[in-house]
Parts: structure tokens; sequence; C-alpha cells
């Protein structure tokens, strides 16, 4: 039997194609992106400088990771025309507080709007209005604002640093925000401080949790569904600490044997107007579970290594990933050196020519921007963005990692729930 | 190059952008009764939805105190005088008078984002989105099929009635297939139309909504367009900017529950109480304008200082909107607090006319002058040539929003 299933309460909507056998089991299933605007045909032609601008605009939930990967191809772009850029420590730390403000934000949007609303609905629960989630994560945002000037859309990165000059007042406004989003994390999404979280990372010990990470964790095993939703086991980290991870090996990961492909888009006949993206020609998984793995942060390392890559281990390392980070803004915060500059003016890009790549992590994954510049002005330019890795859309016989997370699922309604846990993001997945 | 700079500071710093706010005490006192009355109408309505404002406050520590300083904050964005501050108060007790349905097009939701989850959920959100909000893909507890059946009830429950948001522009390109929606792959063209069909007004908001936004950008390669190229025979309020304010979106919705009427607009149909400003006017950075003190380059002791973000392209003084004013994530900020200049979001084409790395005295763009009302229109009319259609739009929609008041009643 083949259904349809529409995605929405994304940025954007999805559409699942199924094929279930009698029993109403998965067996095959595909995804169509159904939005295009040409962010890429947009940006050619255009002063280098102008993507910086134009880039966040590819998406209004992660668009300060695009504006931090157009900077970081841009100083690319210069240190390869053998002009490099150089940015003050305090820079780089403001541009790392901002980028991942933006994961913490997007994390917790997604425990509450998304996957405690649709996981409660199958379990015929009334939604609850998250009105406290929202309020810590529109906190996060303000501490971004403070330095980048506003959320969504800022443009506050240039290539040579920063265009802002904190004092100590800023830092000690972010810091209190800080502390009120970690109160939020132990109280309500944890319902235990951040310490005992991270000690205390077995399956038992997370199911007894009494926040709605806890709670969510929960409505998956009624579900039947927390140990399931395994895909290839490959994973992916290009943005900080590239590596690249699969069930026998793990090495470091280099930008060079990732393509693209667009053979499933309507250009060649297909359905959806999302390209898939490969790592030496395959599909890998990015995101919050790969970075966990990659930088070995002990908790959900060793339930990946019990469980392997399932509902519980993606879910855990998405809010893991919140408290982790929660200490690093800290570090970071605390850690700046006022006297810094934060800005050294690199020569002029009309002087420029070449080609430049600029990886980030972003909330869903790993984010690639890539252009050729020739005498400041962008000749080509190319993004590949997180939920390509994770939704691309194979064949029966090489499936992508959301379609072989949903593959055995026992309803079509349970395997969508299996395919929000991967973050589905419309807008930036066809750009 | 000097001197060009010099004949422009002239420009900005006579006296300009006078926004006429005092309309007369005979004015207001009409006024106040029309929206008493409209008030007392709205109160015997049967709200849309169940949830109790006053218990939402409660429940977010947010106390009257709290509350009425926000309405008086509220009444005067609305350029109204302060005794329509306890109207604004009982208009915002009754949002849930005025459904509002938000449709997403091709867009990049950063206007939800900004609305809904970016900046609350302090008062604002609560009266917008949780209060009235009847239909939002991204928000609403429905999903898939249930949210398309939602949608289609929404529409039937408040025909005539419900105020529709759209954030995003309109693919016109390959048949409208750069866009499609729901499962029987319904363009954006032909879903924004069946909806409008019995909306009481249109606000689009975004710079993509209003006037095309970025997908709209030369080449524009899915021939996008706004809500006003597309949607004729309604009221349509622009709420330009990428992403617009959300103070601006939860006003146009309290004006309409205070008056039964959209604001006034200019000629680009944006509601003059949020666009009637010129950033440059109200810029904390303006002093060092007036002074001639600059940044010359992003780090400099002029960047360190705070001075004027003029030669580094700024676009404040070309550019109508109250970000200067009301600011962003709950006022916290702003670009120009980080040292960068306005890029100039709330003004058609702006992403092939102002660029943002040109200092304005080399960018080909002819600088308002005169008094700001008057400038708003003859600007827009410099500026492209889609503001015809504006005009045009205006006038219609003046129209139909008269007609509709009065006919309003002969539909039910």
């Amino acid at each position: 039997m083949i259904t349809h299933e529409l995605i929405e309460r994304i940025e954007g909507e999805a559409v699942l194609d199924f094929k279930t056998d009698k029993s109403g089991h998965v067996q095959e299933a595909s995804i169509r992106f159904l939005h295009f605007r040409g962010m890429e045909a947009i940006l050619e032609g255009r002063n280098a400088l102008d993507a910086l601008v134009i880039a966040p605009r590819v998406c209004g939930i992660c668009g300060h990771s695009h504006l931090i990967a157009a900077v970081r191809m841009l100083e690319n772009l210069y240190a390869s025309a053998g002009s490099a850029v150089k940015v003050t420590p305090k820079a780089h730390a403001l541009r790392e507080v901002t980028r991942v403000c933006e994961l913490m934000q997007n994390h917790i949007k997604w425990l509450y709007l998304v996957m405690l609303h649709e996981s409660g609905k199958l379990l015929g629960k009334e939604p609850q209005v998250a009105l406290r989630a929202l309020y810590a994560s529109s906190q996060i945002n303000q501490m971004s604002a403070l330095f980048s000037g506003q959320w969504p859309h800022s443009s506050y990165a240039h290539p040579g640093g920063v265009t802002c000059d904190p004092t100590h007042i800023e830092v000690m406004q972010a810091l209190k925000l800080l502390s009120d989003v970690e109160r939020f994390i132990e109280k309500d999404v944890l319902g235990c401080k951040t310490e005992n979280f991270e000690a205390n990372m077995d399956v038992e010990s997370l199911l007894l949790m009494e926040g709605d990470f806890g709670t969510l964790l929960r409505y998956f095993e009624r579900l039947d569904l927390l140990d399931l939703g395994k895909s290839h086991g490959r994973f992916l980290v290009l943005g900080e600490d590239a590596h690249e991870i699969t069930p026998n090996e793990r090495s470091y990961a280099h930008i060079d044997f990732v393509s693209e492909d667009d053979s499933q888009t309507f250009a060649h006949g297909g359905k959806t107007y999302a390209k898939n993206a490969l790592y030496r020609g395959k599909f890998y998984e990015t995101g919050p579970l790969a970075r966990a793995i990659s930088t070995e942060r002990s908790g959900v390392s060793a339930l990946y290594q019990q469980y392997g890559d399932t509902a519980l281990t993606r879910i855990t390392a998405r809010i893991d990933e919140v408290v982790s980070l929660i200490a690093y803004v800290r570090l970071l915060l605390t850690s700046l050196d006022f006297t810094e500059s934060s800005f050294i003016p690199p020569v002029s890009i009309e002087s420029i020519s070449g080609k430049g790549v600029g990886v980030v992590e972003a909330p869903r994954g790993s984010l690639i921007h890539r252009a050729t510049v020739e005498k400041g002005k962008i000749a080509s330019y190319s993004i590949i963005t997180p939920t390509q890795w994770n939704l691309g859309n194979g064949t029966y016989d090489s499936p992508g990692i959301a379609q072989k997370a949903m593959l055995g699922i026992e309803s079509t309604a349970k395997a969508s729930l299996i395919f929000r846990t991967f973050d589905v993001c419309s807008v930036c997945t066809t750009h | 190059m000097s001197d060009k700079i010099e004949a422009v500071k002239k420009l900005f710093t006579s006296k300009s952008s006078r926004v006429e706010t005092n309309k007369g005490d005979t004015y207001y006192q009409d006024l106040f009764a029309k929206c008493e009355a409209r008030l007392n109408e709205m109160r015997a309505q049967t709200p849309a939805n169940r949830l109790d404002f006053s218990e939402l406050l409660e429940e977010n520590g947010i106390d009257r105190r709290e509350f009425m300083k926000w309405a008086s904050a509220t009444t005067a964005m609305l350029m109204l005088p302060p005794m329509f501050t306890p109207l604004v108060a009982d208009a915002a007790v009754m949002m849930n008078r005025a459904p509002v349905i938000w449709l997403e097009l091709q867009d990049c939701a950063g206007n939800s984002e900004a609305l809904l989850r970016a900046d609350g959920p302090k008062i604002d959100e609560i009266v917008l989105d949780i209060i009235s909000l009847e239909y939002h893909e991204t928000l609403q507890a429905a999903a898939g099929f249930q949210a398309e059946k939602q949608l289609d009830e929404a529409m039937e429950t408040f025909k005539g009635k419900y105020l529709l948001f759209v954030e995003g522009s309109i693919p016109m390109g390959m048949n409208g297939q750069y866009g499609t929606i729901g499962a029987a792959g319904e363009t954006f063209h032909d879903h924004l139309m069946r909806c409008s069909e019995n909306a009481a007004a249109i606000v689009a908001v975004g710079a993509c909504a209003t006037f095309g936004g970025i997908p709209a950008a030369s080449p524009n390669p899915t021939g996008a367009v706004g809500v006003m190229n597309v949607v004729k025979n309604k009221p349509i309020i622009n709420i330009p900017a990428c992403p617009a304010n959300p103070a601006n979106m939860v006003g146009v919705i309290l004006h309409y529950l205070l008056t039964g009427q959209i604001p006034e607009l200019d000629s680009l149909l944006r509601p003059k109480f949020a666009f009637g400003y010129r950033i440059h006017d109200n810029c904390e950075r303006r002093a060092h304008f007036d002074a001639g003190e600059y940044v010359e380059e992003w780090g400099d002791k002029g960047a360190q200082n705070n001075f004027c973000l003029y030669k580094m392209g700024c676009k404040g003084p070309m550019t109508f909107n109250n970000c200067s004013i009301v600011r962003y994530n709950e006022g916290i900020n702003w670009p120009i607090g980080v040292g960068r200049g306005c890029i100039g979001c709330s003004e058609p084409d702006f992403w092939d006319k102002y660029a943002y790395e040109r200092p304005m005295a080399d960018a080909k763009i002819k600088a308002p002058t005169g008094g700001v009302e008057k400038t708003v229109d003859e600007f827009g009319l410099g500026m492209l040539t889609a503001v015809g259609i504006g005009i045009g739009i205006h006038a219609a929609a003046s129209a139909v929003a008269g007609k509709r008041e009065k006919s309003g009643e002969s539909h039910e």
C-alpha cells in the first residue's frame, strides 16, 4: 500500500511517501521537499561581501550558522588568495558564543514544539502550550543579540572579525541570561542538576528523569520506539573537530570527499527540490549525535556503544549537547579579553580572486558554503545544508539516513515520528 | 566624495521627518467614542478560542502593572494619545475575537521565528500567538492532513472575519511549481488566493511577502512576487523588513480590533505608525552624524566609540521603519547597536538597490527629502516601478475596506 504523509510544524513542509506491507509496516519511504528559491543563483554576480547579508536569509532558524559559514568561506578565500585574514581570539570567541546560542535555542524548540508535541499526540495527549520553553529560547536569542544585533538574521561577522565591541555590561547581561537558561534546563528539561545528568547516563536513569526530556523518552518507550530508528551507523562532522566515523573506523574527515547528487530532483525527473549530500559517495549522518561521538562526550558515546544510533541515542545527544554548550558559552564569556581588537581590516575584497570554502557545525549538522570569486565578485556559490545529509533521498538498495531509520517501523505515523528525531528543516534543504 | 557627503549631511540635518501625530482633540474624542462602541460590540461576540488572557498572564508571572505599562507603550506606538491606553488594554484582552490565520509560502520562517519564538513569550506573544492564532503551519497543534482540515474549518468558522497573515513570496515562474503545499500539491499562488478570499484583510509580513524579498532579488530565479502583486480585491497591509518587527504585527491587529479598520498606510501600504519614521532620525548614533564623526573602517577608533556608520554603507537615512525605537529581541538590541549599518530591509528591492557595502553617497539612490509623510511616497515613487501598483492597490484597498465595513453584516 502507498500512503502520503505531510510533515509540518517544521520550517516549511515535507512530504513522506510510504510503501507499507499488509500489516502497515514501512517497507520503503521517500522524502520530498517542494519549495525552492534559488539562493545560489541570487548570490552569483554580487559583491562577495553581500553574501554576509544574503546567506543568513537561507534559513530563519539557523541563519546565524549561514552567516558564520559565509564569513569562514570569505576568510578561506582570502587565505587561498595569499592575503590571510587575522581574527583575534576575542572576535573568534564572540562568533562562537552566537553560533552555539543558535544550537541551544534550536534544540529546546525541537524538544518542546516538535517532539513532545508529536509523540504526545500519538498517545492521545492534549499538547501543552510550551510558553516557558519559548521564553527560555527567547532568552538565548537575546544573549546572541547582545553581540550580533538581532536574531534571526544578523550580519555582524565580517572577514577580519566582528563589528561589535562589547563591554563588561553586555557580558554580564549575557551571563545572567545564561544562568536563567541553565535554571530552566535543570528545572524543566532535566529535573536535576546538569552534573547529575551527565554522570548518570544509562537508560534506566534516563527513563526515571523527572523533567520533560524524561517524559519524551517515556513516551517513546510506550510507543515502542526507543530502540528503533537505526540507520547506517556512519557519522560525519565537518565543521569544528572534523571526523568521519563508521562502524569499523574513525578518522579525520576532509571536505574534498563531499559531493552533491541531484539525481532525485525535478531537474532530472525526480520528485523533490532537495539534493543529496554524500561523503565518499555515501550517506552519512550529521548533527548532534555525530558531534557527541566525534568529541567523545562520555555519556552519549556510552549509550551509542550499547544501543547504537537509535531514537534513544539520537534524542539524548541533542539534549546533552544543550547541557554541554551551557558550560562552553560560560567559559567563552568569562575568558574574553576586552583589550583585544574586535576587527583587523583585511585588504579590499576587490583585489581578491580564487576559491573559498567555509564549514560550520549548525544545529542540524555540517553546513558548507563554497564560492568562486573573481575580483571581489561572486562567480559561483554553492551551499550544502545539514538536512541534505540526514534527509537525503536514496534508492531502495541504498536508502538515505532518515529513510533507513524509518524502515520496518510498524506504522506510518510512528515512522513520521522517527523522521522528526532528525530535526527536519525544509527551507534550507532546498534553498 | 567629501562634497557629496557634505551635501547629504546638510540634507539630513535640516528639519525633516515630521510625522503629524496630533490630530486635535475633536478627532480623538470622536475616535475614542467609536473605539468604545467597537469594543463593546467585540465584547458581545463569542471568543474564537477559550483561552483566558488574564489567566495566561498570571501563569507567566506578568502582573497588571506590567501589562498596563505594555498597553501604554503600545498606545504610543500606534500614535494615539494616553487616554486610549485603557482601550488598548481592553482590546488586547479581546484578541481572541480577531482570529488570525498565518500562511507560510516561499519563506525562511524568519518572521515566524521573530514573532513567535524569538521575542516571546512576553505580552506581545501571548496576545498574538496564543490568543488569536487560529492556524499556523509551524506552531499549531495539528499537522499534516489534520492541519489542512483545521485550516478549512478556521476559514469557514471565521468567514469574512479573520486576518490573513502571509509570510513569504509567491513564485509565479513555471506555473507556480516552485512552491506547492498540501497533499494535492496546490501552488502557493492558488493557496494564497483560496485563503484570502474570505479574509477581512491581509497582512503581508516581512520583506518577501511585501515586495518579493530575497527570492525576488535579481535574477529572481522563481519569478517571486509579493502578495500585493497577486491579490487585488482585498485590503492589504504591508509590514516589511527582514524579519518584520513583532511589535508592528501586534500593532496592526490591535488597531484593527480597536477601530475595525486597517491603520493609515503610506503608498507602499505600510502602516504609518510604524513606517512613518526614518531610522536615521531616531538613531542612537545620530549625534555623531551631526558632529561629523564617522566609522571609517570596521574596528577603528570610531567603531570603538560608536560613531556614525554612514560611511560604512548604513542605509538608515533612507529607510523608513521604527526599529531605532522598538529595536529587536525584546528591545535588547538592533544591528546599529553592534556596529553594523542598516541594510534598508524594509524598502522595496533593497537586495538589488541598497546592497550594503557601498556607502550611500556612492550608491545610485536618490535620498529622500522634505517631511516624512510626503517623503515616503515621493521616495517610493522615485525608487521603484512597482509603486504604481502599490498606489493602485492602496486606493482599491481603502475603497474595499470601506465597503467591507458597510456590507460586513449583509454577509452574515
